[in-house]
Formats: C-alpha cells, sequence, structure tokens
C-alpha cells in the first residue's frame, strides 16, 4: 500500500499527564471516523461511519481505565520479547512458484499483478 | 478396539492398537469420517469438509506416532490441499501453496486434515459468530455460541467429530471456546510452536494452540509440533521435552496460586465449581493460596489497544492486489485498497483495523498504544513476581457458561469482556490449560484454567491429567452427539 499523506492532529501530545488527560476525555465523532477510515484505507457508509463513532467512543471509554493504573517512576520501559529473534542460516533456498502464487491474483498477467492506472490516466 | 469405544480410546492407546495391527488405521480414519457426516450438518463446525478427498489423504498417511488420526485445522491456519479463508470473503478463493509448519509436522507424524475449522473472521471474537460463513454452534446445547474465535476447532472436538483440532490464541481464542464446549485447550508458551502459515494477526501475541478431550492427548501432539523453526524468527530454541512423560508426574506438594481478583463478580454457580476443582488438588496434595493480582482487571483494556494496533498493520497486506477478493467497481488504485477492504472486511475486522489505527496514529499513538505497552510490562512484573511465589496460577478459564446466539453480538464490549481472565497470558507469553471442570444445573460445561512460567507446559499438563483422572469430565459426551 502506498504511503498515507491524511495529516493528523497538530498538537502533538508528549506530556504524561496530558496523555492520561487524552485518554480520560476521548470522543470519537463522524468526521474523527472518516479520518481513521482514510488512515486505514476502507471505505466506510455513512451508516457504518455513524455507528462506528458510537462503538469507538464506548470502547474508548472502556480502555481509559488506563489512565489510573499507577506506574511507579520511572515508568516500564516494555520488553518486546523474551530473546532475540533467531534468524536463520543465510542462505539460498528456492522461491515458491511463480505460477502458484499468481493463480491467487485478482487480475496478474505476464508477470505482473495488473492494477488500475496510476500515472498519466485520460 | 471395537466402533462403540473408540472415541473414547486416547491417542496413545490408538498408536498402540494401529502400532500391534489390531486397530487398521483406514478403518480408524474412516470411523471419524462417519461421524463428521452423520452430525456436522448441526453444528457448523467446519467451513470445509471434503469427504472423498478425506478419505484419500487418510489412505495416504504414512506410520507414525499420529497415524490415521484426523484433525480438524483452524482455518486460519494455511494447508495445501484445502483453501485457507480465515472465515473471511477479503480471501476470496486463496489457495496456499504451502503447508503450515505445523501441519506439516502433523502429517509427517501420520496426522491428515479432516476438515478446515471454523473461526470468528480472522480470529477476532469470542464467540464464532463473526464468520461470514455462519455461526458454529454449542454441542451442549445448539443455542448457544461454541466460543471463539476457534470455536469450530472445540465444537468438533467436543461433539467427537474428530479426536483433535489446532486453534490459535491471541487474547484466548483456544481456551475460552474449549471452556465453553467442555473440552481441553493448550495455549502454549509464546515461541513454542512455529507461526509459520498461521495469518497473522497480533504477532506479539499469537500463538498456535491445541484442542483434544484430554490433556494426555493433548501432551501427545504437543510432542510433535513444539520446537524451533527456521521459518518463524519468533519460534523458541528452548528444547522440548518429553511431554508425554511429564503428564504422569505427581502433583503432591506443588503450590498454586488463585488469583483473588478473579473470584469477586463470579455468579456463585461458578464460584462453587471453582471451588469444587480446589478442593479437587488439595486431596492429590497440592497447596492451594490466595494471591493478589490487581492487575487482571486492566487485560482487556491492554489488549484491545495492542492487539488491534498490531492487527491494523497486519492486515494492511490484504489490498485486492496479489490474492483474494478485490473490488470490482474500482477506477484508480487508492479506490480499489478502499473499496476492497470496505466490501472483504466484516464489522467487527473494520471495527477492530479502525481502533488500532487510531491507536497508532499521530498525536494518539503515546497516549494509547505506549500506554498499553507500560501496563503491560507493569502486568509482566506482577506475573513474574507471583509466579516465583508459586508453581501455577489458578482462575476459571471464563467468567460464565456458553451465552445465546446472538445474546452479545450488538455489545462489542460485552463479548470482549469474555476473555478477561485468558487475555493475561498472552499478553504476556505463559503457558496456560484451560480443562473441563463439570456442569452448570443446565448441563453447560465450565472451566479450570491452570496458567504456570514460560515453558511450563509438562507441569500445567500434569496438574490437568490428574485432575481429569480424577474427576472423569473427559468422558461425558453431549447428549446430542451420543
Amino acid at each position: 500500500m502506498l504511503p498515507c499523506d491524511v495529516p493528523g492532529p497538530d498538537d502533538r501530545v508528549t506530556d504524561g499527564e496530558r496523555e492520561r488527560e487524552l485518554l480520560k476525555l476521548m470522543k470519537i465523532d463522524s468526521d474523527e471516523v472518516t479520518r481513521i477510515a482514510a488512515l486505514a484505507h476502507i471505505e466506510l457508509s455513512p451508516a457504518e461511519i455513524t455507528s462506528m463513532a458510537g462503538e469507538l467512543s464506548s470502547i474508548l471509554e472502556y480502555i481509559a481505565q488506563l489512565e489510573a493504573i499507577e506506574l511507579a517512576p520511572p515508568e516500564p520501559e516494555p520488553e518486546m520479547a523474551l530473546s532475540l529473534p533467531v534468524l536463520r542460516e543465510d542462505e539460498v533456498t528456492p522461491s515458491l512458484p511463480t505460477a502458484a502464487v499468481a493463480g491467487n491474483a485478482p487480475s496478474f498477467s505476464n508477470g505482473f499483478f495488473v492494477v488500475p492506472r496510476i500515472i498519466g490516466g485520460e | 478396539m471395537s466402533t462403540d469405544d473408540f472415541f473414547g480410546s486416547s491417542l496413545s492407546e490408538v498408536s498402540a492398537a494401529i502400532g500391534a495391527g489390531s486397530l487398521e488405521r483406514a478403518r480408524y480414519a474412516e470411523l471419524w469420517l462417519g461421524r463428521i457426516r452423520e452430525h456436522e450438518s448441526r453444528l457448523h463446525s467446519l467451513i470445509h469438509f471434503d469427504e472423498g478427498k478425506a478419505r484419500a489423504r487418510a489412505s495416504a498417511t504414512t506410520s507414525g506416532s499420529l497415524a490415521g488420526v484426523p484433525f480438524a485445522i483452524k482455518d486460519n491456519i494455511v494447508t495445501r490441499d484445502e483453501p485457507t479463508t480465515c472465515g473471511s470473503r477479503i480471501l476470496g478463493a486463496f489457495q496456499s501453496p504451502v503447508d503450515s509448519t505445523v501441519v506439516g509436522k502433523l502429517k509427517g507424524a501420520g496426522a491428515f486434515v479432516a476438515g478446515k475449522a471454523n473461526l470468528d473472521e480472522f480470529a477476532m471474537g469470542s464467540s464464532t459468530e463473526h464468520s461470514v460463513f455462519g455461526v458454529t454452534r454449542n454441542p451442549w446445547d445448539l443455542q448457544r455460541v461454541a466460543g471463539g474465535s476457534s470455536g469450530g476447532s472445540a465444537a468438533a472436538v467436543a461433539a467427537r467429530l474428530v479426536p483433535a483440532a489446532l486453534g490459535s490464541e491471541t487474547g484466548g481464542s483456544v481456551r475460552q471456546p474449549a471452556a465453553l464446549c467442555g473440552v481441553v485447550g493448550l495455549k502454549p508458551t509464546y515461541g513454542r510452536i512455529s507461526r509459520s502459515g498461521l495469518v497473522a494477526f497480533a504477532s506479539s501475541l499469537d500463538q498456535i494452540g491445541i484442542v483434544t478431550r484430554t490433556a494426555a492427548d493433548c501432551a501427545w501432539i504437543l510432542r510433535e509440533i513444539a520446537g524451533h523453526d527456521p521459518a518463524d524468527s519468533t519460534s523458541s530454541r528452548e528444547p522440548v521435552p518429553d511431554y508425554v512423560a511429564a503428564i504422569d508426574n505427581d502433583i503432591s506438594g506443588l503450590r498454586f496460586g488463585v488469583v483473588r481478583e478473579a473470584l469477586a463478580s463470579l455468579s456463585t454457580e461458578v464460584r462453587d465449581n471453582f471451588n469444587d476443582a480446589l478442593t479437587v488438588l488439595r486431596s492429590e496434595g497440592a497447596v492451594v493460596e490466595e494471591i493478589s493480582l490487581p492487575i487482571l482487571s486492566s487485560a482487556i483494556a491492554i489488549y484491545y489497544v495492542v492487539a488491534n494496533a498490531e492487527a491494523s498493520a497486519n492486515l494492511s497486506r490484504f489490498d485486492g492486489v496479489r490474492y483474494g477478493f478485490r473490488s470490482a467497481d474500482s477506477s484508480d488504485l487508492q479506490q480499489l485498497y478502499r473499496n476492497s477492504r470496505g466490501q472483504g472486511f466484516g464489522p467487527e475486522v473494520k471495527r477492530r483495523i479502525m481502533l488500532g489505527t487510531f491507536a497508532l496514529s499521530s498525536g494518539y499513538y503515546d497516549a494509547y498504544y505506549g500506554r498499553a505497552q507500560r501496563v503491560r510490562q507493569r502486568m509482566r512484573t506482577d506475573f513474574a513476581s507471583a509466579l516465583s511465589q508459586v508453581d501455577c496460577l489458578l482462575t476459571p478459564t471464563t467468567p460464565g457458561p456458553a451465552f445465546l446466539i446472538g445474546e452479545k453480538t450488538s455489545d462489542p464490549l460485552a463479548m470482549y469482556l469474555s476473555d478477561i481472565f485468558t487475555a493475561p497470558a498472552n499478553l504476556i507469553g505463559i503457558p496456560a490449560v484451560a480443562v473441563p471442570s463439570g456442569f452448570t444445573d443446565n448441563g453447560l460445561p465450565l472451566s479450570l484454567q491452570i496458567m504456570g512460567p514460560h515453558f511450563s507446559e509438562g507441569r500445567l499438563l500434569g496438574v490437568a491429567n490428574r485432575y481429569q483422572t480424577r474427576t472423569g469430565f473427559a468422558q461425558v459426551v453431549p447428549p446430542e452427539f451420543r
């Protein structure tokens, strides 16, 4: 997918206290749903936008309980894994057969995935 | 072995009988295929079942510890000979060119794929109601859900359509349906089983799990499929112990911590059942004490930020270009992405991608994803501290028994909360097993959850095996499927 150029809110939050305030206050309206849907590359119907606003707001209201958890300073830094990923030997192995992979594509021609024209349309 | 008792036999007994020539592999497989033919239509546990092809595969199996054993494979685990749908429209007619590592290992041990099991779309759900192919019913009450997201796997094992199944776990998706269907569900340590060929949902949480009637069968299968895989860099190099030998270990003297915060909101019926289970463990010489883990109540809030943030990234690969469904009515590439995803994903998947995209978006990342990861780290240290005081932690697997179909679909949050006791094991990467602990007055299964430190699967299965030997719930077949 292409990088997305939809702008976020200007005032990027960095302060811990303001983060927690943001958690507590967050409500999602239809404009915000539309902004997120553009970021997520998902087309939503007007009815979906309306219902999504209510559902996301109530889920975020529940998630706001994270604000109340007291984390003794310094706040813990997340450790992402039990151990570092184990890399396999850098050896050349056969690839999947092109025909087997291309067979799953909605449109494939002459070794290429076919999509609508991107540059220089009519 | 007679036809009457074949589905009550353990996998080790079956293996011995086949090895000794007193049971034919093909006949054993045929008995199970007959069960599927007779009962599957009432359950809808399988998305894909082709009896003729399954029979052909059964006859082509090799010898091994699982010779002739049919498996239901959750349909987010790719297989070379069947379609893989993830319960979604967006996969279209996707056909994997390869088997997942885990299915390859099963086949290498002589097993075969009987069918692909139903699931909530992309494993996102707790009831298997979010499958584009329709809901799976609970074999103990066909009006109730089988749980989820591995509902098809759990229902198929509970109804004795297959002796074993594979599911996947992100927040309890093997243990919760196993609990609701009255079977054993194991969520192994993060990295214990290769995930190569498991369609990714949330990569820091996902793990393939096992559904069986008994802990002994679970150990029999885990021994075959655990271990490092060069194709999965998150799979562990920790040696694979002899899980089958471990199930006979004495549990006398083991220390169990009952998580106090899990007991607060339980109904009397569920609490009494849980206390009965503690009595059984004590009578086996175990030491049972209460332990406090207040962080437990934050599990769902952390889970729904972290899992959905990761899902929003993982599911970006479904874009209508390289495989699966493509919307027909798109004049440019951006529209092709948006329409294919808008029409291809179901409501729950869209909701989660949206939530995850929001939590990672500029201006909110620190408040949501950052905060959730810091609280998750706190959960890790609190559980590690608890597990330094006791050998295992105990909770009910779920707050209650199977709910009615449709009861929670209009309230996503209520659905999410059925995973409150299971999600911590995924968030911190520890193993946990769900083992049937009896029935409600209405005849619905209840379940005990046993959690342990990383790589303690042998200990957990040993405790579960001892408990099952004492209680006999594994022998009870749902009345409609006798």
